[in-house]
């Protein structure tokens, strides 16, 4: 694996997208051989869309002070990081990747699951819990489309699956390492600009079902707040459109297809916002409201 | 690459021949996206395509790239059609006219070659005696100097042709104010009131101008070949190519465009220009004109030579995907030779030195 990554690359089919990742990093190959263990990881059988590369940045820097780049057809738009971010610098690399080039998509910065059809939007400033919910939820048998980005077809107003590492910050690790036997969680690395940080494997069947869109059917904004009781409470449709364009990595792009976009899934989504101390009580009220339909 | 057959990249083979795509392989496509998307030409092919009819036929995976990437263009097209607007309020008031330039141009005045053109900043041309109350006014409505040192803001005033770049401190778009089309220190000297002149008002109003189509051809040119900025290389030959595939159907184009090139001492850049749309994009353009152009606009044999090495290589540089030594080379030499065609050596070689001692200071 190792020496395919770092010679012709490795194609990754995720979702709607094959991404082609060359790396001569060793970290990154662990990375990819644990966390993506259940992916097509090629060579690519259809297009690949995307081409990045993670490795040292000059032979200067190699030897001062061992760094990563990530560069992006010829380009490199983070400053290089420890080499010990370098699988964490990839999967956010990707996310840039998406957000800045599948503007065929409107792009909610939100984890997105989904059960009997019925998917579930969670938006989320950094902070909001949306990964650890989302995580926890996955555990519990929803399907994963992605911890990171809501991808909603400007076509059919559908939602297509980005399944990928979910990123966990901080005590949010140890909570989900004990959450259920089945967890797989990679590398620990601390001192990155947002903490501690690992990924959790996604489960096989969310990887098999990733060609699969989903219709969303709840909007709902979380706020963690430790101790705190849950409490939903429900969202004017006004009020969550608003919320849901800040949270667009594209709106500025789309224009008028975005705001059609997003005024859609508004419209198709019981929309409310939700505090919450307990994470299994706050799973229980979102399963609810997403299986009961408009007004459950 | 001299000649331009079958063994051409596939971008190259795109621009040249829409349809031959119908015969691209997967391996071709990924080629062509990969080096559009470096050369920012993605959203120009997607236009191309949709233009040529094409768009039933290409892959599944290939549409939804041009599909977001002409979203990028609208977004960008938005954005000039705003921009201007702020700028038009910011200079009406001092009854100050400006020049679009470039890519606000071709996307202002409707022109196709601004059909899926993505834009960095907006270039404006203003008449010198305007130059000190446009910047006044402009600072008053927001755009100011991006932050310089004493040594950038001289160099841009005293020797440049443009003020130094401004920013809007609320939106964060670029604004560059150029005077005239080269640097007064250039050798090449043409007479920027005989661009104001022929320039048209770009949707009926008359404070907000574009370039004749002749001029607008010769700026582009004098910008690609003489500004040294290779990056974009490709794409601006993209822009000359739709020009010329636009305007050159009306009667007497051709004429007025050789008469022009030499009455404004511009036939080199415009030599180059015609023969590199030429020879890498097939652009339509007549023996007569070609000869006419290199007979006053060619360079010597020896320099000559040396272009034809150098222009390929730079111009080139976005089709691998790991450009070499050798397209580094040419880019640098490509922009000492920019900075020596816009200023005497005396100037010059105290410049470069700065340069590259600062840069190694960050």
């Amino acid at each position: 694996m190792a020496r395919r990554l770092a010679r012709r690359g490795v194609d990754l089919s995720v979702g709607s997208f094959t991404i082609r990742l060359r790396s001569n990093i060793p970290c990154v190959a662990r990375g990819l051989e644990l966390l993506y263990a259940d992916y097509a990881l090629g060579p690519a059988q259809e297009l690949v869309d995307f081409e990045i590369r993670i490795h040292p940045p000059g032979v200067l820097r190699r030897w001062l002070r061992p760094q990563v780049t990530f560069s992006f057809e010829g380009h490199a738009p983070f400053k290089p990081l420890p080499r010990a971010q370098a699988f964490a610098l990839f999967e956010w690399g990707l996310n840039w990747v998406i957000a800045n080039n599948a503007h065929q998509y409107a792009i909610v910065h939100a984890a997105t699951v989904e059960k009997s059809g019925r998917a579930v939007i969670l938006p989320g400033m950094p902070g909001s819990g949306k990964s650890t919910l989302c995580a926890a939820m996955v555990c519990r048998g929803w399907r994963l489309l992605s911890d990171e980005m809501a991808l909603i077809s400007l076509q059919d107003g559908m939602l297509w699956p980005f399944p990928r590492p979910i990123g966990l910050k901080n005590a949010s690790i140890d909570i989900l390492r004990n959450y259920a036997e089945t967890v797989v969680i990679g590398e620990t690395v601390a001192d990155t600009a947002k903490g501690t940080v690992a990924h959790m494997r996604p489960p096989r069947t969310s990887i098999d079902a990733a060609r699969t869109p989903a219709c969303a059917r709840l909007l709902a904004f979380p706020t963690y707040k430790s101790g705190a009781p849950v409490e939903a409470l429900p969202l004017g449709k006004a009020q969550a459109l608003m919320r849901l364009v800040q949270n667009c990595f594209n709106y500025s792009v789309l224009g008028a297809a975005g705001f059609a976009a997003l005024a859609d899934t508004v419209d198709r989504c019981e929309c409310l916002s939700i505090e919450y101390g307990n994470m299994a009580r706050a799973i229980e009220i979102l399963e609810r409201r997403a299986m009961n339909g408009e007004h459950g | 690459m001299g000649s331009m057959a079958e063994s051409a990249p596939p971008l190259i083979r795109f621009l040249r021949e829409p349809q031959s795509s119908v015969r691209f392989q997967r391996s071709d496509w990924e080629d062509l996206l990969r080096s559009a998307r470096r050369g920012q030409l993605l959203a120009r092919v997607a236009r191309v395509a949709a233009m040529a009819g094409l768009t039933g036929k290409l892959p599944d995976k290939v549409n939804p790239h041009f599909q977001s990437a002409l979203q990028i263009a609208q977004s960008h097209a938005r954005s000039v059609a705003w921009e201007t607007r702020q700028l038009r309020d910011a200079l009406a008031g001092v009854e100050i006219p400006f020049v679009l330039l470039k890519g606000a141009a071709y996307i202002a005045a409707n022109l196709e070659a601004g059909h899926g053109r993505l834009m960095s900043d907006i270039d404006i041309m203003v008449q010198r005696s305007a130059l000190e109350p446009a910047e006044k006014s402009l600072i008053e409505h927001g755009w100011f100097p991006t932050k310089l040192d004493a040594y950038d803001q001289r160099y841009y005033r005293t020797w440049m042709h443009e003020l130094p770049p401004l920013q809007h401190l609320e939106r964060g778009t670029s604004l560059d104010v150029h005077h005239t089309i080269l640097p007064p220190t250039a050798s090449l000297k043409p007479d920027m009131e005989k661009l104001w002149q022929a320039s048209l008002p770009a949707a009926g109003d008359p404070l907000v101008r574009v370039f004749a189509p002749v001029d607008m051809i010769l700026h582009s040119a004098v910008h690609l070949f003489h500004d040294g900025d290779m990056r974009h290389g490709l794409r601006d030959l993209v822009d000359i190519d739709a020009l010329i595939k636009q305007f050159s159907g009306t009667v007497g184009f051709w004429e007025t465009f050789v008469q022009r090139a030499i009455e404004m001492d511009l036939t080199r850049p415009c030599h180059y220009a015609l023969k590199y749309c030429r020879l890498w994009l097939a652009t339509p353009i007549p023996d007569r004109v070609t000869a006419a152009v290199r007979q006053s606009g060619a360079p010597a044999a020896f320099a000559g030579g040396i272009m034809d090495r150098l222009l390929p290589a730079s111009l080139g540089a976005v089709l691998e995907p790991d450009p070499g030594p050798r397209a580094r080379l040419a880019d640098f030499l490509m922009y000492v030779r920019s900075h020596y065609l816009r200023m005497p050596m005396h100037l010059l070689i105290p410049h470069l030195l700065r340069k590259r001692f600062a840069r190694d200071e960050r």
